[in-house]
């Protein structure tokens, strides 16, 4: 003799299993994502020039 | 009592199919989805590739080190040559840096602007006539860059124009054909006011082509 209590324990598990069960699917495949155009019609980079200018030395004066 | 062992039965038959689903999910999916991007017999596939301009500066920086003007010049001269080494005149800096490469990697021809931070007088003071700050634009890939309103291959004050000079109006995207040399020259001034260290960031834009 099965009880109602029984019962109504599967048709929850029943159910629990398959809510996972949409929810793997739904993570696991692509259904439902938007994906979007990728489109881009710019970009842009920088480049940097560096120096470090030491100053020049003196020119000695020669005396004679 | 007979309803009630046929609801169980019926939940019974719920539970294993729930079960027997979410295998079936979990072994299919990756296989589903293969065939839906590499798959097919026959029948038609519609994909839209959009358009991607992207640039990538293979090589972004260009440091010349410390260095001084030698004993009695005026000015000394420094210029990247592309992939080769630089030349340095009247000045001890190093030789070691190389052009900026800036390559097409999007899927559609572009158009290219150049944009300088500074002129050759805010970047070293002094004299206007003895100091330079120039770029020179060119094919690494022989083709890759055509239609511009700027000339290439020649040295030109940078930001010599008010409007961003438009090297490129066709800036290829082949692989054999989608990278182009920036290449730098600095004449610096005997008497230049802003020494110590001192930089200047170039800036490269591309737009739709033409």
């Amino acid at each position: 003799m099965v009880s109602k209590k029984a019962v109504v324990v599967l048709v929850l598990i029943a159910i629990v299993l398959s809510i996972i069960s949409a929810a793997i699917f739904y993570v696991d495949s692509d259904f439902g994502k938007n994906y979007g155009t990728g489109e881009k019609t710019t970009d842009s980079g920088s480049a940097k020039v560096s120096i470090v200018i030491n100053s020049q030395p003196q020119e000695v004066q020669g005396n004679g | 009592m007979a309803e009630n062992n046929f609801l169980t039965v019926v939940a019974v038959i719920a539970v294993v199919l729930s079960l027997l689903n979410i295998g079936i999910i979990i072994v299919k999916v990756p296989v589903i989805k293969e065939r839906i991007t590499g798959f097919a017999s026959s029948g038609y596939v519609n994909v839209t590739v959009s358009t991607q301009i992207t640039i990538n500066l293979t090589t972004d920086t260009i440091n010349w080190g410390s260095g001084v003007i030698n004993a009695g010049q005026e000015n000394a001269s420094l210029n990247t040559n592309g992939a080769l080494t630089a030349t340095v005149l009247r000045g001890n800096w190093t030789t070691t840096p190389t052009a900026i490469v800036i390559a097409n990697i999007g899927n559609v021809n572009a158009s290219l602007t150049l944009g300088a931070g500074k002129t050759a007088a805010t970047f070293f003071g002094g004299n206007a006539g003895d100091q330079a700050y120039q770029w020179n634009v060119s094919n690494k890939d022989v083709g890759s860059c055509n239609g511009g309103t700027e000339v290439m291959n020649t040295w030109r004050n940078v930001n010599s124009t008010a409007v961003p000079g438009k090297f490129c109006a066709q800036f290829g995207t082949l692989l054999a054909a989608n990278e182009i040399y920036l290449d730098i020259k600095l004449v610096i001034p005997k008497l230049a006011t802003l020494t110590g260290a001192q930089s200047d960031m170039i800036t490269v834009t591309a737009d739709p082509a033409g």
